[in-house]
């Protein structure tokens, strides 16, 4: 699939990752997926730094983030994000346990392009990966630059 | 006889008028010019009259029987009138003698004209009559010759009872003896004087009272001699007047002395001219360690406060001036007194009150005051960090809970479908109970999160208008009404003030729960109702469903407390208490009437005009 993006998953917890994993690859959607375990992490790669220095050129088609991170959390990361001209295009969601109004006020007043509550229950949790894996990296067609960018 | 000569001379030119008179006929016989001059005939008219005709015409009998018995060779008398050729009448006194002359038995007389003093002496007579005061005239001997009319009515006594008698009649005994020295001192040195001045003189009534006198004294030198003239005053009114003074000053002094505020006066030159106990206590010294001293003397130093400089205003400004001073004693202790200063001609009069007691509660009280604020902070920095914590936590709760649980459901499923196809049905059903549980328990962690947030937020009290919100709860619950036949009675619903989304979720408890319990029901009749009462309204959401045994009511508005089971009625528990939680918000109260299978009613009170009446 030419049009599968790379797709940004910031988690901490093993066992959602596996899930989450699970979830996209019922879409074949697991193979672009960038995995890391923090928010530091995260800034990591969307700056190229430490591990991810010499990583691969571009922008991921769509960020997932957990808010409950170590180091740095799912908002600091999206803070981070949106208030950088180059980074702010990319596609954000929030993807977290958390029903807390607070939340939900924070990551939007951030800017955070989805905010989705991790269902408990796994068909409706699939069904929401799934449908957030389609909609930001099939069906949603990225801006411009993002695309430019991938393909260096 | 008159000769012609130094006789005759003596007679013609004295200036006393005279006469000869002849005693048959009473016919003048030689009268002089000052005779002439005095009754206003001339000689020769004077030759054609009688001793008769210059008398008013009542006294002439008088005359003759005085004449007819005159024997005297010589005679004085007075009380005589005579009158003259215009008609007036003058008083006088004469002196006649037996005189042969030209051989006619007469009689020489010389008139002493005495209108004058007659007319002085009852002038004077009036005057003593007409004082306000009692006046009493004594001769040397002590004997009374006089009295006025006041006299009598002050003594009770008739003049008639007085004249003659000893001063001493008026005098109370204890008086008597020294009365005598007195009087003879008075002899020795007659000069006017008062003798109330030294001490206290009482006269005596008839009645045998006595009365407070004042008298002064007068010498009064006569024909017989000095005679007293006393003046007496009835002082009974000024007495009582000055025992009553003297009675208000000691009341006065006995007030100021015991009042609860310090009272003094200061003088001009800054002396202690009255202090009374009070003022005496708050400066610490005795009173005459204090009275006639110098501030300064008393106080070294006072001179350079403010308190003294401002008595220094006072006292030349003559303006009043209230102040706060906190006065220093010789040994460093300090107190507080409110002072006023009032001008008064002798310098400044200074009442003093003690308020170190109320400064120091006013200090206290600010204290207080700032460490109450301080401890509002503090509390209210606590009651901030545990709401924080409480947060953290139903944040822990929300999101560390859920995961556990979603990756129990998560990997079950995934088990499940992996080997879904060697699993027996027993096994299949083991899976499935895992499955409801965690999803029983998600429930249960929701509404625990939305229980207690219903408790931390904040209220957002508006006008609420309960008909659109029973609307609302309604359409929320549409997915619940699905087939299902209900009878729907819902009253016209007032205006109320409130949180609209906490109400909401009120009526949508209340609602849902009727709907759940009405279930097994054919047709269902649910009424929403309200009736106003004095300063509430009590509303009511009222079902014909399963109801529930009166003796467990208190149970139902608990936390988790469940009258039915699960397969029975699904549910977590908490939809009550939530109403519970949301009703006591706003003031107002929860309860339920229900009877098993006869249908349950819940009610809830919100006042008329919002929670601040």
């Amino acid at each position: 699939m030419n049009e599968l993006k790379r797709i940004l998953l910031a988690e901490d917890d093993e066992r959602d990752i596996e899930l989450t994993m699970a979830a996209l690859e019922e879409f074949n959607l697991a193979n672009e997926v960038v995995v890391v375990k923090d928010g530091e992490e995260a800034l990591d790669y969307l700056y190229y730094r430490g591990e991810f220095a010499n990583r691969l050129q571009g922008n991921p088609a769509v960020i997932l983030l957990d808010i409950k991170m170590p180091k740095v959390t799912g908002l600091e990361v999206l803070k981070q994000i949106k208030s950088d001209d180059n980074l702010k295009i990319i596609p954000t969601v929030i993807l977290t346990s958390s029903r807390e109004e607070k939340d939900l006020v924070e990551g939007y007043s951030l800017g955070v392009n989805a905010y989705v509550v991790k269902p408990v229950d796994f068909e409706e949790f699939i069904r929401a990966v799934k449908e957030l894996g389609l909609f930001w990296a099939v069906i949603n067609e990225p801006p411009l630059i993002s695309i430019k960018k991938n393909k260096l | 006889m008159i000769e012609n000569g130094q006789y005759r001379i003596l007679f013609e030119s004295n200036p006393y008028p005279m006469w000869i008179y002849d005693l048959e006929s009473l016919k003048f016989l030689e009268v002089n010019d000052a005779a002439v001059e005095k009754y206003g005939y001339s000689k020769n008219e004077f030759y054609e009259l009688t001793l008769k005709d210059i008398r008013p015409e009542k006294d002439v009998k008088l005359l003759l029987d005085n004449v007819k018995n005159e024997t005297s060779k010589y005679q004085w008398s007075s009380g005589w009138r005579h009158k003259k050729k215009d008609g007036s009448v003058i008083d006088v006194e004469i002196i006649s003698h037996n005189i042969l002359h030209n051989g006619i038995k007469g009689r020489i007389v010389t008139v002493n004209d005495v209108t004058e003093k007659k007319r002085t002496e009852e002038n004077f007579k009036l005057v003593i009559e007409s004082s306000p005061n009692a006046i009493v005239l004594t001769n040397q001997q002590g004997i009374i010759t006089l009295v006025n009319r006041k006299t009598e009515t002050l003594f009770g006594y008739s003049r008639n009872e007085l004249i003659g008698q000893k001063l001493n009649i008026l005098l109370p005994e204890r008086f008597k003896n020294t009365h005598i020295k007195h009087e003879n001192n008075f002899f020795k040195d007659p000069k006017p004087r008062k003798i109330s001045e030294r001490k206290e003189l009482y006269g005596l009534h008839k009645n045998g009272s006595e009365i407070p006198v004042e008298i002064g004294l007068n010498p009064i030198k006569n024909e017989e001699g000095i005679s007293v003239l006393a003046s007496i005053i009835d002082i009974t009114e000024r007495k009582l007047a000055q025992e009553e003074l003297i009675k208000a000053e000691k009341r006065y002094r006995t007030t100021l002395d015991h009042m609860m505020e310090g009272f003094q006066i200061i003088s001009n030159d800054c002396r202690y001219l009255y202090i009374n106990n009070t003022a005496a206590e708050q400066g610490r010294k005795a009173k005459e360690d204090l009275i006639s001293h110098r501030m300064i003397d008393v106080y070294p130093g006072i001179e350079k406060t403010e308190m003294f400089s401002e008595l220094c205003k006072c006292m030349k400004n003559k303006i009043p001036f209230t102040m706060e001073n906190e006065f220093i004693y010789p040994n460093g202790e300090k107190n507080w007194f409110l002072l006023n200063m009032e001008p008064v001609p002798e310098g400044v009069l200074i009442l003093s009150k003690d308020i170190t007691h109320e400064k120091k509660s006013e200090e206290e009280l600010k204290l207080y005051r700032e460490h109450l604020e301080e401890l509002v902070k503090h509390r209210t920095a606590q009651l901030d960090d545990a709401n924080k914590e409480l947060e953290s936590f139903s944040y822990s709760v929300s999101h560390d809970l859920r995961a556990p649980l979603r990756h129990i459901t998560g990997f079950v499923q995934l088990l499940q479908q992996n080997i879904s196809s060697s699993l027996d049905d027993k096994n299949k059903k083991y899976f499935s109970y895992i499955t409801e549980s965690t999803k029983k328990m998600g429930l249960l962690i929701d509404d625990l999160l939305s229980f207690s947030r219903m408790a931390r937020t904040e209220m957002n009290e508006n006008k609420v208008n309960l008909n659109n919100i029973i609307h609302e709860a309604i359409h929320d619950l549409n997915d619940e009404l699905q087939e299902r036949k209900i009878v729907w009675k819902i009253d016209e619903m007032p205006v109320v003030y409130g949180d609209a989304s906490m109400l909401k979720q009120a009526y949508v408890n209340l609602i849902s729960n009727a709907v759940k319990y009405t279930k097994k029901k054919d047709e269902a009749i649910i009424e929403i109702s309200v009736k106003p009462d004095k300063h509430e309204y009590i509303f009511s959401v009222k079902d014909n469903g399963a109801g529930f045994d009166m003796k467990y009511a208190d149970k139902l508005f608990g936390v988790f407390q469940r009258l039915h089971s699960e397969s029975e009625f699904e549910g977590t528990g908490i939809g009550l208490a939530n109403v519970k939680r949301i009703i006591n918000r706003h003031d107002g109260k929860v309860w339920a009437e229900g009877e098993v299978n006869k249908g349950a009613a819940f009610y809830f009170t919100l006042k008329k005009n919002g929670k601040q009446s």
